[in-house]
């Protein structure tokens, strides 16, 4: 077996439902793994079966080469930071920080000793005496941070541990988080439903919809590479759209406009396209030469979303509502015909029953 | 700050408890001076039926029996109260059959719940007296003895304890499941989390409850003292409020027996002054 973290047909049924789908994934030590869906998908009760805390899962779960899938949490040795950092509110930020090493039975003076280091590294030791509600977002934060440092785990689980931080705070906790999992060497998961979070900060980037796993890799190669539609869809501002192809005589037709397939594509696929690999044009630029492999379409813009760094466009095209991105300097009107202009190379191609990639 | 709308709420009820109680307890104090047997007229008589307690030796034994049941049955209700509140804490069927079970003696009149211990405790028919000769010759005298009298009382009271368990339960659902978690992840042993994450939670409640139970505690023993052991042998289950009610019903001597409660009056005033102390340091907290 590896190190790191490793689960093996892993699923999860309560009361009949099925809540997680026999899945497998391998995290190596060291790494940081970020699961992304969203809500209700299953993967914070996917963390909650790694950290032993959810029951009546069947699959293997291996931490640092042991199964631990019938060990109790606290055998485990992982530590796991919560959404609302489950910190305990009648205790003082040096107990809390202290509380594991107390409870493990570490002697007061030598864990008030470690807690109080902790908290220096965490820039805390200003606020040790003060109860965790009188702490902001961050340091409440910082403190669980550093309950998780004192566990010494070999494995850290976070449950959307940002999610109730305001935007800048949370720009710069993920910085600090990553920062302390290259400094501990940490082997991390982390849960988020922001891609933001996602794409920033994991080596490896697991997918999560309707308790299934739809892929797992580095965020890059899933961004690039997508297992399946539905994964192309998860990531992406907006996602990728679907075009609207009309299949005569083997032939895939968008908006009175021949749509090229490579050999490996059978007919009837679908096909989708990144709103960003598009090139917009008002139709009245004259512009007649396209390079190479390039489709020239035809449509009639419905609607401009200014985002100040770019602009998102709504496009009427083959009778349905196409998604695209655009530069913000092009100064477009709704109800203005425009050219879109696409590289056959940026095409995604899917099967349609299945879903999955085709090339 | 009170609001008036807050104060318009409770006015009901606050209505109600001055007039139900408070002027009960005030009159309580003004009767003990006066000698009434409701027959003739009123006599005032000063301190005179307080001094005359301190040479009653019924009296005396009274207030030490009602002293020792107060020092074993409440405790004894508190920690079957908090024990049953952590066995229950969960929403399985078998927890809230539980909660039932142990509020049942609560809806039940204090009347019927006597009889039946009355019958289970019968010392020559019971069930409990056949359990007791199974285990040893004679076993089912011991309920006879003062010991045992006593025992059936603090047995009797001490079961009633469903709304403390309702309201110890509520507390111990609203610690959140996160702490436990974090705690059986940080290789805390129940024990620990008991005492670092439950307890300081329930504390507080746990305060209220037992000065409730202090100034009510006495009261409910009234009707088992009545039913079940009457007096006991040898007055070992004679209590206040039962030596209070003999006085004023059966010898018809009412500024006597509101002396004889005097007693239970200042422990009131004192557990409500605790109660109010407490509720003020929750306030500053």
């Amino acid at each position: 077996m590896n190190d790191g973290l490793h689960i093996h047909d892993l699923s999860l049924h309560i009361g009949g439902q099925s809540i997680l789908q026999p899945l497998s994934l391998q995290l190596p030590a060291g790494a940081f793994g970020v699961l992304i869906g969203p809500s209700g998908s299953g993967k914070s009760s996917l963390l909650r079966c790694i950290a032993g805390l959810q029951t009546g899962h069947s699959g293997e779960i291996w931490i640092h080469n042991t199964e631990v899938s019938r060990l109790d949490p606290a055998q485990r040795q992982l530590a796991m930071v919560f959404q609302d950092h489950a910190l305990f509110p009648h205790l003082s930020v040096l107990d809390n920080l202290s509380f594991g090493l107390r409870a493990r039975g570490c002697p007061r003076a030598e864990a008030v000793r470690r807690a109080t280091h902790v908290a220096e590294r965490l820039g805390l030791e200003h606020c040790l005496r003060r109860r965790p509600q009188a702490l902001s977002g961050g340091e409440q934060q910082r403190v669980a941070l550093g309950r998780a440092m004192l566990r010494e785990a070999k494995l850290v689980l976070m449950d959307e541990p940002l999610s109730s931080l305001d935007a800048p705070l949370r720009a710069r906790m993920r910085r600090e988080i990553a920062e302390l999992h290259r400094e501990q060497r940490w082997t991390t998961l982390y849960v988020t439903h922001d891609q933001i979070e996602a794409m920033t900060m994991a080596d490896q980037l697991g997918l999560i919809d309707q308790g299934r796993l739809l892929q797992w890799g580095p965020p890059q190669e899933l961004y690039q590479h997508p297992r399946s539609l539905a994964a192309a869809r998860f990531l992406g501002q907006p996602p990728m759209q679907q075009l609207a192809l009309q299949w005569k005589n083997d032939q895939a037709w968008l908006a009175d406009t021949l749509i090229p397939r490579p050999d490996s594509v059978p007919a009837g696929s679908l096909a989708g396209l990144r709103p960003e690999c598009v090139q917009v044009l008002a139709t009245n630029t004259g512009q007649v030469a396209l390079p190479p492999n390039t489709i020239a379409l035809s449509a009639t813009l419905l609607r401009c979303d200014h985002l100040g760094d770019r602009q998102w466009l709504a496009v009427e095209l083959g009778g349905e509502e196409l998604m695209v991105c655009c530069s913000p300097a092009e100064t477009l009107q709704p109800r203005q015909p425009v050219q879109l202009n696409i590289d056959r190379a940026n095409l995604y191609w899917f099967n349609a029953q299945t879903g999955l990639a085709l090339c | 700050m009170l609001s008036r709308g807050l104060i318009l709420l409770a006015a009901p009820v606050l209505l109600a408890t001055l007039i139900l109680t408070g002027l009960p307890l005030l009159a309580t104090i003004g009767l003990s001076l006066f000698r009434v047997d409701a027959l003739g007229p009123a006599e005032f008589v000063g301190l005179g039926h307080v001094q005359q307690l301190m040479r009653d030796p019924l009296f005396l034994q009274a207030l030490r029996n009602s002293a020792l049941l107060l020092a074993v049955a409440l405790p004894l209700r508190l920690g079957l109260a908090l024990l049953l509140s952590l066995l229950l804490s969960d929403s399985s069927r078998l927890s809230r059959v539980g909660l039932g079970l142990s509020l049942a003696p609560l809806v039940l009149p204090t009347l019927v719940w006597s009889i039946a211990w009355l019958w289970l405790l019968n010392p020559y028919a019971g069930p409990a007296a056949s359990l007791l000769d199974a285990f040893h010759p004679q076993g089912a005298d011991w309920i006879l003895t003062a010991g045992g009298a006593r025992a059936a009382v603090v047995v009797v009271i001490s079961l009633i304890v469903g709304e403390m368990v309702l309201v110890l339960r509520a507390v111990r659902r609203m610690v959140p499941p996160h702490y436990y978690q974090t705690a059986a992840l940080e290789g805390a042993s129940g024990w620990f989390a008991f005492r670092h994450i439950t307890w300081p939670q329930l504390r507080p409640v746990v305060g209220l409850l037992s000065l409730r139970d202090l100034s009510l505690g006495l009261q409910w023993t009234l009707v088992p003292a009545l039913i079940v052991t009457k007096t006991g042998p040898l007055h070992a289950t004679l209590y206040l409020p039962y030596y209070g009610y003999q006085s004023a019903f059966e010898y018809l001597r009412f500024g006597y027996a509101a002396a004889i409660a005097l007693p239970m009056v200042l422990l009131v005033i004192a557990a409500l002054g605790l109660q109010g102390w407490m509720l003020w340091r929750w306030r500053g907290a």
